[in-house]
């Protein structure tokens, strides 16, 4: 059982989408898995879990800036979210392929984690493409260089920003797992028994669970891993953000590649391993050779590990599985 | 008359390849035979574990594999399953090792025979290998199977069929060897090309196999006795250890 109350994220009472969420988990996982089209009649979700905690203050490197992690990740995951709106965009319709939720943990408390959400849509948990547009924090303008036909040209790009670089507090990493399983069991209740693409949960941190042993932090996301469509199994990928002293292990086979790094091999027992249809695009962008398994973890990573980890888990332009499964419809 | 001459007279490059050929040959030879004997030394010492400690080895190893299985089953960790799974192989390889080394017990041989073993192998070495065969799949294939022969002979130390074998080969009871003085410029330089690979792909294996611990026990004077008696002492303290 979660160890939290269901949060209300859905129009259903709770023990409808209880019964309905028993009703998905009882249909068997279809022959070829991961393979739905992701379509306005069967969108997916994306769940992205921010460690806010104290030490995310400390100082990393992102495109030649030192800046605090909190600040890198934050950058990173503005820009996923600009470009996870603008695959969406089909003319002036942005169409609804997904539901997204921004959670927060260790930002506001020591126990709680919190959708972080603001504006128009301050207290939601998931948001489609279209209501992103109404839940920045500001839009920040900046001015870069762009090479355009051959001659660089100085212009300002407006940059809309969802997450603010916020370090404070411990790092209630379980309370924010146990969040996520529930938003996604409503999610997934909502759907309907649906043939959708599973969820991708993406949690980014740089230490260890405060509110939880191991085990327990285990257990969750067992629970959450274990929720599905009949299209598969739920994805969690777990990213250790570092200070870029450490070795990093980006997508691990076996547990033997992990060392005696405790931590690590917490990392790799709490991801999914990762279906086959993503294999090629892990092993060409993070320059891997190709195994028979990945597991959806990275341990020490640095800011532009974090940004193609970012690229794996979510459909962008060097993800070529989940750009197929986008659908193509006019 | 002019015919009769062209097909008698070898051209200098020919020759000069076939000369390179034939030298690569002997040390390739030479360097299959340094390999087998490395492998000899090798199985030498499993052979000699097995006996003064492959019951308690293997014990161990069991034991290990029930406490990882015991560990994966209460905490249901992907990583404590996989560490089941290392030492299910771990005990598998060994059993492995130790049952090879057994089916491969030496004859005992005078040391006055090895020197002729040895020059016998190399011979069979240089005639039969596969190498020399790529152009004739069903060459290729009896040279293979010739080989896999020859090497199980000569690392039991087994004389009588070493020699036998290479009787076959010379009487050409096996397969006729091709004559090399007919190869043309291109297939003698492919076939050096795969010598010269052939002679870097040993190469890297002897490093390999002698950095072995095996053989590292087995030349480097250790004392076996020794050795294996506090080899022993270790395994009994640590079961002891584990099944506390």
């Amino acid at each position: 059982m979660p160890d939290q109350a269901p949060v209300r994220s859905s129009a259903l009472p709770v023990s409808d989408w209880q019964q309905a969420l028993d009703t998905v988990l009882q249909t068997p996982v279809k022959a070829r898995p991961y393979s739905a089209q992701i379509m306005r009649q069967s969108p997916t979700a994306f769940l992205f879990l921010i460690d806010q905690s104290g030490s995310m203050d400390e100082r990393t490197t992102y495109r030649g800036r030192v800046l605090s992690k909190a600040a890198a990740v934050a950058q990173i995951v503005n820009q996923t979210l600009l470009e996870l709106a603008l695959r969406c965009q089909k003319g002036d319709e942005v169409r609804h392929y997904y539901d997204i939720a921004l959670i927060g943990y260790g930002g506001l408390n020591d126990e709680q984690a919190v959708s972080l959400w603001s504006g128009a849509a301050v207290g939601k948990f998931f948001l489609t493409p279209a209501e992103l547009a109404g839940a920045t924090l500001r839009v920040d303008e900046v001015t870069v260089e762009r090479n355009i036909r051959g001659r660089a040209v100085t212009v300002t790009e407006k940059r809309p920003v969802w997450l603010n670089a916020v370090h404070n507090y411990r790092t209630p990493m379980k309370s924010a797992i146990c969040l996520a399983e529930s938003l996604v069991g409503q999610w997934l209740a909502t759907q309907q028994g649906n043939d959708v693409y599973p969820p991708t949960v993406i949690n980014i941190t740089d230490g260890v669970a405060t509110d939880a042993t191991a085990d327990e932090l285990l257990a969750c996301c067992d629970r959450l891993k274990a929720l599905r469509s009949m299209d598969g199994n739920v994805l969690l990928m777990n990213i250790h953000v570092s200070d870029e002293r450490g070795n990093s292990i980006l997508f691990p086979a076996r547990a033997d590649d992990l060392g005696t790094d405790q931590y690590a091999r917490l990392l790799y027992d709490m991801s999914s391993e990762m279906p086959t249809p993503y294999h090629a695009d892990i092993a060409s962008l993070f320059g891997l050779d190709q195994r028979t398994s990945y597991v959806g973890m990275c341990s020490n990573a640095d800011m532009d590990a974090l940004v193609k980890f970012m690229n794996i888990g979510t459909p962008t332009q060097h993800n070529h599985s989940f750009t197929a499964n986008l659908s193509s419809e006019p | 008359m002019i015919t009769q001459q062209t097909t008698l007279t070898r051209h200098p490059a020919t020759a000069q390849l076939l000369a390179q050929v034939r030298a690569l040959e002997d040390t390739v030879a030479q360097l299959e035979e340094e390999k087998a004997g490395c492998q000899y030394q090798i199985e030498q010492y499993y052979r000699l574990l097995r006996g003064r400690v492959g019951d308690l080895l293997t014990e161990l190893l069991a034991v290990q594999l029930q406490l990882a299985r015991q560990r994966a089953g209460q905490t249901g960790r992907r990583s404590d399953a996989e560490a089941a799974r290392g030492w299910q192989e771990r005990l598998d390889s060994t059993n492995r090792v130790i049952q090879d080394a057994i089916a491969h017990q030496p004859v005992d041989l005078a040391e006055t025979a090895q020197p002729e073993l040895k020059r016998l192998y190399r011979q069979a070495v240089t005639l039969a290998h596969p190498d020399r065969h790529t152009a004739d799949p069903d060459r290729m294939a009896q040279a293979t199977a010739f080989m896999m022969q020859l090497n199980d002979a000569y690392q039991r130390q087994d004389f009588p069929t070493v020699r036998r074998l290479v009787q076959d080969l010379t009487d050409g009871r096996l397969f006729l060897v091709q004559d090399d003085t007919t190869y043309s410029i291109d297939t003698l330089r492919q076939w050096l090309q795969r010598l010269t690979d052939r002679q870097q792909a040993l190469q890297a294996e002897i490093a390999q196999l002698t950095a072995e611990s095996a053989y590292q026990y087995m030349t480097n004077g250790t004392d076996l006795t020794a050795h294996f008696t506090q080899l022993h002492t270790a395994l009994t303290q640590q079961l002891a250890q584990l099944q506390r």
